[in-house]
């Protein structure tokens, strides 16, 4: 015999994202209940785990002694604290921005080899590389030409007429497009949603009439 | 409030695209109800980064281990659970050992969940967890926690999500560091994730990455595809499905897809109509 969980976890899915989806009709409280529990919810699971992370990653390893060095990125991230005192608040930016130049100086370290250099290569080398008829090579032209009107329509010193005008036009047709399968995706991503919102109640219906 | 009898406009043509958008959401929604009451099996057609994809995972070296990063949250289980399922039912039906772990507050739990239910597949069936795989929970840092991984796991991890220190799982044994993967498995819903999967895995490490997107992230991971990292690319929804195909581990996916496919043809022709609408009216409206 099933256990009550396998009928009231599909309905309370139901019953929950019903009252989210009740917006559509008009404010009301049923959802403004189940959105400040959903926030709410949301904030508790990160206070745990972040709280569990800091616990394990920071502070284990220095009671233990396996790991004393996590006193320096420990001492920083208390500095944060700071922010609630306006006398010594000055002393949050120092975490900030020791993640920020983290951050920075990760991403920095790779962003010219990944997203320039190798961008650049593949545009231009493209034609040498995928021009193997003639398909190959209106495909290549339109992307050798399509990228140098996109670049061109996002510079500003030179007013964008005639000839110039006219390419950076070009360049933008191809942005525009670019957006094509992207918003085409965003609507699939979202139909998902609607998708398993039905589903779940068809599902949660089918525990009690053979539909 | 809502008042869907409401239509803007005086002639046919502009009440066509003053239609309240109420009306579009019932389309839509009887769309999906057709083919998810009675299944109407509508063929499904593979792209071939999805067919790469799936090729990067079987073909995986053997010797070695895959990582496989989540960065998606709650918000994006329903586009995301289908192709997790597939993923991992793959994974274990090629005897495939795999790391996960996840980069966003909630995604261990969403991993505990789908996890929960691909043990009770076929291809599941006597894998055993710290032989097979391994689930280590969450990391802080974005970007920096890749490396983080890379460099040394065991300094990035000191237990997995369930508490078990690494060494006393079988699988911790066979990785230290990035040397010891063969593939990178990205899974993410913000569209740009993979740029920092891109500099971090393939740029450093030289690693290849299949890019598990959100439906509308391809975009970005297609200018990255396929000899610039990414090798294959798992597109949200449609690609889970694809997968069920692709490695006939048939799942949730298979069953969206009818529905999908209903609902985009209804999109296609409302974009149809509204754009009839739109240009017939324009020149009256710039006229008046």
């Amino acid at each position: 015999m099933a256990d009550i969980w396998t009928y009231l976890q599909p309905w309370w899915l139901v019953i929950v994202w019903t009252a989210i989806v009740s917006w559509v009709y008009k404010d009301n409280r049923i959802f403004r209940i189940a959105t400040v529990a959903m926030v709410a919810g949301g904030s508790a699971n990160g206070i745990l785990v972040n709280l569990d992370s800091y616990w394990n990653k920071g502070l284990l390893p220095i009671i233990n002694g396996s790991k004393l060095l996590m006193i320096v990125p420990v001492i920083i991230s208390i500095m944060l604290v700071a922010v609630f005192f306006s006398r010594y608040s000055w002393l949050a930016k120092i975490p900030t921005l020791t993640m920020m130049g983290i951050s920075m100086g990760v991403m920095l370290s790779s962003v010219i080899g990944a997203q320039i250099l190798g961008q650049i290569d593949s545009t231009m080398t493209v034609i040498s590389k995928g021009a193997g008829d003639a398909f190959g090579i209106i495909n290549a032209l339109l992307i050798v030409t399509g990228v140098v009107g996109s670049v061109l329509y996002f510079t500003y010193s030179k007013e964008q007429k005639g000839i110039y005008g006219m390419f950076t036009k070009y360049g933008r047709y191809f942005l525009l497009a670019s957006l094509g399968p992207t918003w085409a995706g965003e609507l699939s991503y979202h139909m998902d949603f609607l998708i398993q919102y039905i589903q779940n109640i068809v599902a949660a219906l089918r525990l009690f009439i053979p539909i | 409030m809502l008042n869907p009898w409401e239509v803007k406009g005086k002639t046919f043509l502009e009440k066509l695209g003053g239609l309240h958008w109420f009306w579009i959401g019932i389309i839509l929604c009887v769309m999906v109800l057709i083919p998810t009451l009675r299944p109407l099996g509508l063929p499904i057609s593979t792209t071939q980064w999805t067919v790469d994809a799936y090729n990067a995972i079987k073909n995986a070296p053997n010797d070695k281990v895959i990582i496989w990063e989540d960065q998606w949250n709650l918000g994006a289980t329903a586009a995301a659970e289908a192709a997790h399922t597939a993923v991992m039912r793959i994974l274990f039906a090629n005897n495939k050992p795999f790391i996960m772990y996840g980069e966003a507050l909630d995604t261990p739990q969403l991993q505990q969940y789908i996890t929960a239910k691909v043990l009770k597949t076929a291809e599941a069936q006597g894998k055993v967890y710290g032989v097979d795989w391994i689930q280590l929970g969450f990391i802080a840092g974005g970007e920096a926690a890749i490396v983080s991984v890379a460099e040394d796991i065991r300094d990035a991890f000191k237990t997995d999500y369930f508490g078990t220190p690494l060494d006393q799982l079988p699988l911790m044994a066979k990785i230290k560091n990035y040397k010891d993967v063969g593939l990178v498995i990205t899974s993410f819903g913000s569209t740009t994730w993979i740029e920092s999967s891109v500099r971090q895995w393939y740029i450093k490490y030289n690693l290849p990455i299949v890019s598990y997107t959100m439906t509308g992230g391809a975009t970005v991971s297609v200018a990255y595809y396929p000899n610039k990292g990414v090798v294959g690319i798992i597109e949200g929804g449609r690609g889970g499905a694809e997968l069920e195909f692709l490695g006939k581990v048939f799942g949730i996916a298979q069953s969206q897809t009818d529905a999908k496919t209903l609902s985009f043809i209804a999109v296609a022709v409302m974009i149809i109509v509204g754009n009839i609408s739109y240009f017939g009216t324009r020149g009256k409206k710039n006229n008046g």
